[in-house]
């Protein structure tokens, strides 16, 4: 096999002060690409030439903030390189310009849209900021719908993101600190966190981790998950995932740390408590009585998500005594005309909804009505009446499907340990789910994230943060006193 | 926090109380061989002031070891000494995992499923212990915190709901077998309280005052010991004496609307205080050991005593007088006397000594002689 061209966006070359070399150059990285323009002009007594990629900068805009006024500058200094500084500091109009001195530089700002001003005999190159690639606008959130709270969500455009997190908290402590990960992407990813709010050894462990970061492309927050959380592999993520800034900045409040991915509507942020998948914004605009009736249904939903398939097929096939009576002649009634043991009509039935789910998530909205129509129709009716299925385990599967629909950020976790615990049910009897059950307590309660743990404020017990989990108290008490993160009980310092 | 105080001191007050729970949950009266254990609830309240005069030797062991634990208490003594100690206590917490693992594989195979294999339970209960005891002390304690205030929850529902069934014509004077008969029921309570060794291990890691914890523990586990068996006793009267679980018994006709049977509620908060006991015990057994266990074979070295405690487990589930002999009181009593009182007092003592002479010679250097 030949071998393929080495990536030059990987290779840190300099600039050279020979304009045609630098062009040549240019034009071999990028292949004789299509989308590179190159626009040569002799102004001053110097030969400039200005480099954009097509349909990522705004070539008007470009013309009116700097080759205008270059062109009508009349003379020029002599030398080039403080005929780049003048053009730098009296000509360029542009609110945002970057000195270049290596060849990466100039890809990774063709890239972002820039324009850049090469001059001949000059060893570095201006770019600036012409941005005018295809983005989505400000939409509401697809995942995270409140009732009453804003309507906006990230985008895909990271300087866009930075601006609604910055709308909201006007104070000059919320910081951004921005790095480039993906060695071909260079994809830009902004570290956000208040400054007199989040710990300083949290925000240089999470920069550190982000510069470790070796990938080739990075094209979602995704990607930077997994490194951002604890080596040990575990079903409860550290890291928390939203695409509403108003959530984001009251985690930024409370001392957690913010990565935002340029190319992504998703933002992280980290150290991230497990009670907060409980949690949403609608809980701080509602009445708190009812935030804490919404939170205490949220808690009971992931129980019944997790537990109900693996108690009833355990109930079921080891301990139908524990049933109520009507309840055991019922099920008893329906399992003597089915041809599988509950826990093969469990295993079953849990599969083709997933499958179902699967299917209705990737289609089209209209075939998705299809697929739930079909879905209804097998499940409900046919497995039924055909005397496959018993009709208490589909009333057992569609509480179970809206429970966790309850709390979508642990629809993943608790499907996998749905099935694991129905296996264990099925075989074990009650007592295995008990304990598959003090099993999954104990890897969520091993877990820290950067030295919180994710059990916090549970276990260990912090009666200061208890005002905002299982209940919520009214927002005279709530507004007294911030609980930061990094100050719950049982924080390890050293961590 | 401090990276070595790693338990909360409400953690520990949660472990140890619910530990105590777990083993009344199994409490049954005629073993005391007197009538329907009257004299036990009695015993039960008197529990906090005999818990209280127990933890004695491990205080003064804690303080004058300067907050060590036992083993590394032991090792100032003497490599020897710290082999001893070491062997000694790796022993104890093996026994009280397998034991308490045996108790819940017997309370199954007995009542609940009695098809079921005796070595079902204990090789079902390997791999969560297991896997428990990998994660360490800290996530022990943590996830023992959460399990223990669910089992706690579930344990009072059950006494709730078996208040309306109580007769109080069904308890008789706590004295009724003299003061003989109580001083026997004190003992029994006492021999199942064996749960405050782990303090040997566990008090120099807790944040904050362990001696709260356990003050809270000891009145607690008195309250705990009373209502279990002053409910049963109110409940089921002389029917408790022939019953091997009267409290389960007693689960099993309490009803609370349609739930005719509250037995799997008992079941559920005996498991999780097993696995939890189970995962602590094996952890502390390993700790114990550690210190003779290369580093590379440690992970396969807890498998291995995790495998050995559920085939001893096995063992009890499967002989009816192993099983008999696991419930004994004067066992039990001798043991927990043994490793609570006499080998602390030892210790502390050996160390009191040795700081003393130490001080002298510290002296007479001083004055030059």
């Amino acid at each position: 096999m030949a071998d393929l061209p080495r990536d030059p966006a990987c290779t840190p070359t300099p600039l050279q002060p020979d304009l045609d070399r630098t062009l040549a150059d240019l034009r071999a990285a990028y292949g004789d690409s299509a989308d590179l323009t190159v626009r040569r002009l002799h102004t001053g007594g110097h030969d400039f030439a200005c480099v954009t990629l097509d349909n990522m900068a705004d070539k008007e805009l470009l013309d009116r903030l700097l080759l205008a006024p270059l062109q009508n500058a009349g003379r020029l200094p002599r030398d080039p390189v403080a005929c780049m500084a003048h053009v730098e500091r009296t000509l360029s109009r542009a609110p945002e310009q970057k000195r270049l001195h290596r060849l990466d530089q100039v890809f990774c700002q063709l890239g972002d849209g820039f324009g850049v001003l090469l001059l001949n005999g000059c060893s570095h190159a201006l770019a600036v900021g012409v941005q005018a690639f295809p983005a989505r606008g400000v939409e509401p959130p697809q995942n995270d719908v409140m009732e009453r709270a804003a309507h906006e969500a990230f985008t895909e455009v990271l300087g866009r993101n930075v601006a609604l997190l910055r709308r909201r908290v006007k104070s000059p402590m919320l910081t951004v600190e921005t790095l480039t990960v993906g060695e071909r992407s260079a994809t830009k990813v902004a570290v956000c966190y208040l400054r007199d709010s989040a710990r300083p050894e949290t925000v240089d462990r999470i920069k550190r981790r982000l510069q470790a970061v070796r990938m080739d492309m990075v094209l979602e927050s995704g990607y930077l998950q997994p490194f951002l959380e604890n080596n040990a592999p575990s079903l409860f993520s550290t890291v928390g995932v939203s695409e509403r800034p108003d959530t984001v900045c009251a985690k930024l409040s409370e001392g957690r740390v913010a990565v935002l991915t340029d190319g992504s509507p998703f933002c992280l942020f980290t150290p991230f408590l497990f009670v907060e998948h409980f949690q949403s914004m609608d809980d701080y605009t509602l009445q708190p009585a009812y935030a804490t009736l919404i939170r205490l249904l949220k808690m009971l939903a992931f129980f019944l998500a997790v537990l109900l398939p693996g108690l009833y097929v355990a109930i079921g096939e080891h301990n139908p005594e524990v049933f109520p009576g009507a309840i055991f002649f019922k099920v008893i009634d329906a399992e003597m005309t089915t041809p599988f043991s509950l826990l093969w009509e469990a295993l079953i039935i849990h599969t083709i909804y997933e499958i179902m789910r699967e299917a209705g998530l990737r289609l089209p909205k209209s075939v998705g009505h299809a697929v739930s129509i079909v879905g209804a129709l097998v499940i409900g009716e046919a497995a039924v009446d055909a005397g496959l299925i018993g009709a208490p385990m589909i009333i057992v599967v569609a509480v179970t499907a809206l429970a966790s629909y309850v709390i979508p950020s642990l629809y993943y976790p608790a499907a996998i340990l749905r099935f694991g615990l129905i296996v264990v049910g099925g075989v074990a009897g009650l007592f295995g789910v008990l304990l598959g059950f003090a099993g999954v307590v104990t890897a969520i309660a091993a877990q820290q994230a950067y030295g919180v743990p994710l059990l916090a404020p549970l276990s260990p017990f912090d009666p200061a943060a208890m005002r905002d989990t299982f209940w919520r108290v009214g927002w005279r008490r709530l507004a007294r006193r911030t609980v930061r993160v990094q100050n719950l009980q049982g924080t390890d310092e050293d961590a | 926090m401090n990276s070595q105080k790693t338990v909360g001191a409400g953690q520990l007050l949660l472990f140890l109380t619910f530990a105590r729970v777990t083993v009344s949950l199994t409490h049954h009266f005629n073993t005391a061989r007197h009538v329907i254990g009257q004299a036990d609830w009695l015993a039960a309240l008197l529990l906090p002031a005999v818990l209280a005069v127990l933890v004695l030797p491990t205080a003064w062991l804690l303080r004058v070891g300067e907050g060590r634990t036992v083993c590394r208490a032991a090792r100032l003594l003497g490599k020897g000494w710290g082999a001893i100690y070491a062997g000694a206590y790796a022993l104890l917490f093996f026994v009280m995992a397998f034991a308490a693992v045996g108790r819940f594989s017997f309370f199954v195979t007995s009542t609940m499923q009695p098809d079921q294999s005796p070595w079902f339970f204990p090789a079902l209960l390997l791999l969560p212990v297991c896997y428990a005891a990998l994660k360490g002390l800290q996530a022990i304690m943590r996830a023992g915190a959460v399990l223990a205030v669910m089992g706690l929850v579930l344990v009072v529902f059950v006494l709730a709901t078996l208040v309306p069934r109580m007769d109080l014509l069904n308890v008789y004077s706590p004295l009724y077998n003299g003061w003989g008969g109580l001083a026997r029921s004190v003992a029994m309570v006492t021999a199942n309280s064996g749960v405050g060794a782990v303090l040997l291990m566990v008090a120099p890691r807790v944040r904050g005052r362990w001696q709260r914890a356990y003050a809270g523990y000891a009145l607690a586990a008195g309250v705990a010991v009373f209502g279990v068996a002053f409910t049963t006793l109110a409940v089921l009267g002389g029917f408790s004496r022939i019953q091997l679980f009267p409290f389960f018994t007693a689960a099993g006709v309490a009803n609370v609307g349609e739930l005719n049977n509250l037995s799997a509620l008992y079941a559920a908060a005996w498991i999780w205080g097993v696995f939890v006991q189970a995962a602590l015990y094996l952890e502390l057994c390993w700790q114990c050991l550690s210190a003779f266990i290369p580093d590379r074979f440690r992970t396969a070295a807890l498998v291995v005593l995790a495998a050995l405690a559920a085939v001893c487990a096995g063992l009890i589930t499967g002989s009816l007088p192993a099983a008999r002999q696991s419930f004994q009181p004067v066992g039990l009593l001798v043991m927990h006397g043994v490793y609570m009182v006499v080998l602390p007092l030892v210790l502390a003592a050996g160390l009191q000594f040795k700081k003393r002479k130490e001080a002298a010679y510290a002296q007479l250097d001083a004055s030059g002689g």
